[in-house]
């Protein structure tokens, strides 16, 4: 009985940092996947699971911010394992952005960042993951690091030449 | 503006697009709730073990205590599936028609010509609701449930017509229809136009299922039944029962307690000579608190008495297949189905990306799979099924191949490839002749995705596969490898999305897995369905709750149909069935 009681407030505690993190992070998880996978439906799902490990390993995690990483990382491994079965990803349907000064201003933003996007599919996926971790996320090199579980020195090279191979796919375009 | 800026506006503007649905919160809870009802079962196996010893102790047949006490036994803490002891295991009848594979109350085409003989004949029989409840009443007795049709008025009908019928048995009854919970799902089928209304299967509801014996199998007491179950703790009652059109009377029963998710159980129970040649196997859970029916599983058998004139119409099964294909840690490897570990491995491990999408030849000879993990310098290779040196047969540089398949005679292969060159927005499926080495383009899809694997029919004149158009609905797509004709596509059942198709090895038969909707744990549940020629779905197979088909594909034999079950949170082994629903073997 004794047990039972001490565990009823872990639990508690449990469930209200679960939750804190759903309302805080879930949504940018979710587009943080959704950038490695494009694939909305498939991005929740990977997301969710993340969730799931994270709440069942979380006597190891214990701490708001070590969960956010751990979450990083599960999401990153998660979608990573989606895409070994996985086409190169499509692009999403233009849709015109709600503050956009003028139609032909929009749709050129629009294809530019198409092309952009485009561009970042088109790389292998730890260089994808490294930029949209790096510029989507604005994470550090030793949190980007912590996410793909590589070295600093790894992040540095796939970011390096991603952008690099990026550059040259949209100069090539032109 | 440097690449690094545009870069970091794109990904921001982009993401804002991404907007999650309103559920995602539920369906962690749900997530959570699901594992760690495996994670308690896990840590409590091995204390149930010594809770089931008491409860099953004693067991009364026909007023009696069995010399031999019968047992209800959980599997060890590993999960690892119980198989089925070598003594006293059910034999499988000899066979030559599955006409009358019924459970309930004829099962011999002489008491079907009896029935309609006689005039003073069951009028219960005459339809399906009232053969239902008397079904109910002998062998479900429950005060609490209530027999309800399983479909709307007008299929019913049209399914009348055909010969076909399933009923729900709900419970409580004292709820309003929409609250109650299913216990049970009947069916029925019609023999000949003035014929009985017989029951074909009873498939319980909360993941209850007996997978041995299977269905026609001759028994002999004492009798090792295997089963799963999904729930914390659930109290099993397993009766083996003579069937006739007189009220059904228990020969043996045993009870336990067993627990799991998709947990296997393993019961033995003795009963008494049947005075019949008939009769079913019936695996019961009932509420703790009342007492009343929370589901019930059946499996019609002949008792060995019967031996020298064994029933005509039991179907024989082939032998589940003992090795599969798949990929592990990017290799392609031959599992054993015993072990669900890899055998052996077929390729090793490369930089640049592992293997996946393997599919084993018709032959069973080689292996096509795809390297590159999806980039734009993916190949296609072949390797011998026993091993050997790899083959490339599609060079990289082109585009993300993926979804490799032999036709049946191994001449031509069908692959997916979305061509880097045209930015990755289009999908072509491809046929390539490997003797000519000529490519033509079957379908040419535009922002889609491929779900599933690509399914050759048998003479290789059509493809079928799945393909995902972003946010909409997935389509079943059947189309001409020759490349002459346009694709044709089919509707899912109404709540279900496609998720995978292949073709019935040597018929001119689709089966399709779904993804549906469902009231039961988790939410959702997966459903195979056949198509005829016509491109109609023809009939449901199975639905498999709380799990999510990825892929499917025949063995080599053609007999047993491999599924991957890639749930976000649930996993499985691999399962392989014939496509009859009592075929269930791992």
């Amino acid at each position: 009985m004794a047990t039972e009681r001490a565990q009823r407030p872990r639990a508690a505690a449990v469930d209200s940092a679960l939750s804190a993190l759903y309302a805080a992070h879930y949504r940018s998880l979710v587009r943080l996947a959704a950038l490695l996978l494009d694939d909305t439906g498939t991005s929740e799902e990977v997301v969710q699971d993340a969730y799931i490990r994270m709440h069942l390993a979380w006597r190891r995690i214990r701490d708001e911010d070590k969960a956010l990483a751990y979450l990083r990382t599960t999401v990153v491994n998660l979608a990573r394992s989606r895409m070994r079965r996985r086409l190169v990803a499509r692009k999403h349907a233009p849709r015109p952005m709600p503050d956009a000064p003028s139609a032909e201003y929009g749709a050129e933003q629009q294809a530019e960042r198409a092309a952009v996007v485009a561009a970042l599919r088109r790389l292998p996926a730890r260089q994808r993951e490294a930029l949209v971790l790096r510029y989507y996320g604005d994470l550090s090199e030793s949190e980007i690091a912590t996410a793909m579980g590589v070295s600093n020195g790894a992040v540095k090279s796939y970011a390096h030449r991603g952008l690099a191979a990026m550059t040259t796919m949209l100069e090539s375009e032109r | 503006m440097s690449t690094e800026s545009k870069l970091r506006q794109a990904l921001h503007e982009h993401a804002t697009q991404v907007e999650p649905s309103p559920d995602g919160y539920r369906r962690i809870t749900d997530g959570i709730a699901v594992r760690r009802r495996r994670v308690m079962w896990q840590r409590t196996a091995m204390s149930l073990a010594a809770v089931v010893a008491l409860v099953a102790g004693g067991v009364a047949v026909n007023g009696r205590l069995t010399a031999a006490p019968s047992r209800l036994i959980v599997p060890p803490a590993n999960g690892s599936p119980t198989p089925s002891p070598d003594s006293g295991a059910p034999t499988v009848a000899p066979a030559t028609d599955s006409r009358l594979a019924t459970l309930w109350p004829l099962t011999h085409e002489a008491e079907v010509d009896a029935w309609r003989a006689d005039p003073q004949r069951a009028p219960a029989l005459r339809d399906a609701k009232s053969a239902t409840q008397a079904f109910v009443n002998r062998v479900l007795p429950d005060p609490t449930s209530v027999v309800v049709a399983a479909c709307a008025p007008a299929d019913c009908d049209a399914a009348a017509r055909d010969g076909v019928a399933a009923f729900q048995l709900s419970a409580p009854r004292s709820l309003p229809v929409a609250q109650r919970q299913p216990v049970a799902t009947i069916e029925l089928r019609r023999f000949g136009a003035d014929g009985p209304w017989l029951v074909t299967a009873a498939r319980g509801s909360q993941g209850l299922t007996i997978t041995s014996p299977r269905g026609e199998a001759t028994i002999t007491s004492p009798l090792d039944v295997n089963g799963r179950v999904d729930g914390v703790h659930q109290s099993i009652r397993l009766d083996v029962d003579e069937v006739s059109i007189q009220p059904a009377r228990s020969l043996g029963s045993v009870t336990g307690v067993a627990a799991g998710m998709e947990m296997p159980w393993h019961a033995s129970v003795t009963f008494t000579d049947a005075a019949t040649g008939s009769g079913l196997v019936l695996a019961t859970m009932r509420s703790d608190r009342d007492g009343s029916l929370a589901s019930a599983t059946a499996v019609a058998v002949d008792f060995q008495s019967t031996r020298g004139e064994p029933s005509p119409f039991a179907p024989t099964y082939p032998p589940a297949p003992t090795t599969f294909v798949a990929v592990t840690d990017g290799r392609v490897a031959v599992f054993s189905t015993s072990t669900g570990r890899p055998a052996r491995y077929l390729t090793y491990a490369q930089p640049g990306g592992g293997a996946y999408d393997a599919q084993l030849s018709a032959d069973s000879k080689s292996v096509v799979y795809a390297q590159g993990a999806g980039t734009c310098a993916s190949a296609i290779w072949q390797v011998p099924a026993d091993g050997g040196k790899p083959v490339q047969l599609v060079d990289a540089g082109h585009g993300a191949a993926s979804h490799p398949v032999l036709s049946p005679d191994g001449s031509k292969l069908a692959y997916a490839i979305a061509r880097c060159a045209q930015g990755g927005t289009g999908v072509d499926v491809v046929v390539r002749d490997l003797a000519a080495g000529t490519e033509r383009v079957a379908a040419h899809l535009v922002d889609v995705d491929l779900r599933g694997t690509i399914g050759w029919r048998a003479d290789a004149a059509r493809l079928v596969f799945v393909a995902s158009h972003g946010d909409s609905a997935p389509d079943l797509v059947i189309a001409d490898a020759t490349g002459g004709a346009g694709t044709v596509t089919a509707a899912p059942e109404t709540g279900c999305t496609w998720r995978s198709a292949t073709w019935r090895p040597v018929t001119d038969v689709i089966v399709a897995a779904e993804m549906c909707r469902s009231n039961g744990p988790g939410g959702q549940q997966s459903a195979l369905v056949q198509f005829n020629s016509a491109e109609r779905v023809d009939a449901r197979i199975i639905t498999l709750d709380q799990i999510a088909i990825q892929a499917l594909d025949y063995d080599a034999g053609g007999t047993n149909l491999l599924y991957w079950n890639g749930g976000a949170s649930v996993t499985g082994p691999i399962w392989a069935w014939d496509g009859n629903p009592r075929r269930e073997a791992q």
